[in-house]
């Protein structure tokens, strides 16, 4: 393969980009500082960009595109958009699906698997991936565990659900068992946070912050915007900079396809367990035992929450839990073990079992 | 209009031999701008400086002192190359800078110290090529004395305008969002950013003169950020915004 300099015209005109303004010559261009330097010394005027305008750092959400599939929902007395996605047949059993933090559907796509069995339903939590943005009041957990009801309520009000949740949405997906056992048949909790306060202080919030990626957001982050758009662009920086050891050792940052990870959503849910720089007392766990249905926890052995984590800690307050283990994977089970994983899950699962309406 | 008014300033930088003052060895310029002048003499200074900004970055900077007709009136301009050591290893990543500094009011051993610097960052990074310019303005009353100054100071910097080139994690990110047949927004843009963060560094910085020649000096701030969606200065630290910094470094006047 030929190298070719970045700054070439023909390589400009080469590059298949698709987005072209009345700069549109100068865009495909690799904007190498001296390229810029030299645009301005000879009196070009590149395009200005709206940072907040939809799809100019990160893809608008599905309260701005109509073209995305998406569900209205109340929360707190307000009308929310939530991006979902559903497959399989409507008149089978729901597997509910939670996408983790600073996450959206699309790395939980393959569990489409399960359709065969199932009639499952992905939606980005309110304020992460493509659903709509919402402010920091409403990203509480109390207000995430209302949405997944609310999101129930439209998709199977009427039989209880397999709910599945991976990181921080398997501690809202806890919370949600806790307050609504009568509306979950089994439950599925993949690599949870501690769920209580003492849980996670045995694990900590680590971050390497002499990751190389980690080190180029601070350098970068002097120029770019902090409002929700800028605070998502530089969340997709922070999934691939190792500041969190999503890996083995010796082992890559194994890819994590994302759309929009919510920022202000991972922000507001760390500061929420922290009490200045230390893990706050909280529980997830409160009210559990009122739900009677199993649970399967996942862990993994490279994760610093994984399968001994797991076990020492959330394991001995979840009521009917077992716990399955991954081997060979980090927190990022689904592009590392997706096939042990859905073998695992498949194990547990019992659709037929599901009762056809809820309650006694 | 902003367009040009921007391109003008970093022409304007460019033509000055643009390289500048790093992000906190404003305590350099505090520490000159407010030293007593008993000698009138046109002393310029050479300084390099270690910072505590992405862990380590050392920035050289020059200052030379203006001649002006009010010779007991401190005027010094400046300018400086900043680099990241540990970001450079993966990637490159510089900044430049120039600036004026000057008292506005001494009262004996009390200087008003009031400094000004335009900084014109790039970087090749994981999510784009970039280009950005901020301003900063720095106020700092100073306790002068013969051989040393202690100096609280409080800066506002605000980003001006930012060039970003994506990359292909940001083009990624927009791939596969429709379901089958469907088409819709494209994107990312890449194009000049408006405005930019806002941040208000806050400290305290020192410098001691160990000879006539050679100064000491250094400062210590947090950092103030605001934001419009209500993130404090220590929430975001994992996305790279350090509500913190330190410098040290020393001087050779000439």
């Amino acid at each position: 393969m030929r190298w070719r300099s970045p700054f070439s015209l023909a390589h400009a005109l080469e590059s298949p980009r698709t987005e072209r303004s009345r700069c549109a010559l100068l865009h495909p261009l690799r904007a190498r500082m001296m390229f810029v330097l030299g645009l301005l010394l000879l009196g070009v005027e590149p395009s200005c960009i709206d940072a907040s305008s939809p799809g100019t750092l990160v893809p608008p959400t599905v309260d701005q595109d109509p073209n995305l599939p998406g569900m209205n929902i109340v929360l707190r007395g307000a009308k929310r958009r939530v991006h979902v996605r559903t497959f399989g047949d409507a008149s089978k059993p729901v597997l509910l699906v939670l996408p983790g933090s600073a996450s959206d559907i699309r790395a939980y796509l393959p569990l489409k698997v399960l359709a065969d069995a199932y009639h499952v339903v992905m939606y980005d939590l309110p304020g992460n991936g493509l659903s709509e943005r919402v402010g920091a009041e409403d990203l509480g957990f109390t207000a995430m565990t209302a949405s997944i009801e609310a999101v129930r309520q439209q998709v199977s009000p009427n039989r209880p659900i397999t709910l599945l949740g991976h990181s921080w949405s398997a501690a809202i997906a806890t919370e949600y068992l806790a307050a609504h056992p009568e509306a979950v048949y089994q439950a599925i909790l993949i690599e949870p946070p501690g769920l209580t306060g003492a849980f996670q202080r045995e694990a900590g919030l680590a971050l390497d912050l002499l990751a190389p990626g980690y080190l180029q957001m601070v350098w970068g982050s002097e120029y770019m915007p902090v409002d929700h758009e800028g605070l998502d662009y530089q969340m997709l920086a922070m999934s691939r900079s190792e500041i969190r050891h999503f890996y083995c050792p010796g082992q890559p940052n194994p890819e994590w396809p994302v759309w929009r990870p919510g920022a202000l959503a991972v922000i507001e849910w760390e500061r929420s367990i922290l009490d200045g720089a230390s893990i706050a007392s909280y529980d997830f766990t409160r009210g559990i035992d009122r739900f009677s249905g199993e649970i399967l926890l996942v862990g993994t052995d490279c994760s610093p929450i994984g399968t001994e984590f797991q076990k020492k800690t959330n394991l001995t307050v979840l009521p009917h839990a077992s716990l399955l283990h991954i081997p060979r994977s980090s927190h990022r089970i689904l592009t590392e073990q997706l096939d042990v994983l859905v073998a695992g899950l498949r194990a547990f699962l019992k659709p037929a079992g599901v009762p056809a309406r809820i309650g006694p | 209009m902003k367009t040009w008014a921007t391109t003008a300033a970093m022409t304007g930088s460019l033509l000055l031999g643009a390289a500048a003052t790093a992000r906190r060895a404003d305590a350099v310029a505090i520490h000159e701008a407010s030293r007593p002048d008993r000698t009138a003499a046109r002393d310029d200074m050479v300084a390099g400086t270690l910072q505590s900004n992405a862990w380590l970055t050392v920035s050289a900077d020059y200052i030379h002192r203006v001649a002006t007709p009010w010779p007991r009136r401190r005027i010094l301009v400046g300018a400086g190359l900043e680099i990241p050591i540990l970001v450079w290893l993966a990637d490159p990543a510089f900044r430049t800078s120039i600036r004026a500094a000057g008292e506005l009011v001494r009262v004996r051993w009390f200087a008003l110290v009031l400094d000004a610097q335009t900084r014109l960052g790039a970087q090749h990074g994981i999510l784009n090529t970039s280009l950005g310019l901020d301003l900063q303005v720095t106020l700092a009353p100073s306790l002068s004395f013969e051989w040393w100054s202690l100096s609280p100071f409080v800066a506002l910097r605000q980003g001006l305008a930012t060039y970003v080139h994506h990359g292909a994690v940001v083009q990624e990110a927009f791939d596969d969002r429709y379901p089958a047949g469907v088409t819709g927004v494209r994107g990312p843009r890449d194009g000049w950013l408006a405005g930019g963060n806002t941040r208000v560094p806050f400290g305290l910085a020192f410098g001691v003169d160990l000879s006539r020649r050679v100064a000491l000096f250094g400062s210590a701030s947090l950092v103030w950020s605001r934001s419009p969606v209500g993130v404090a200065m220590f929430d975001a630290m994992m996305l790279g915004q350090w509500p913190f910094s330190a410098d040290l470094g020393m001087g050779w006047r000439f």
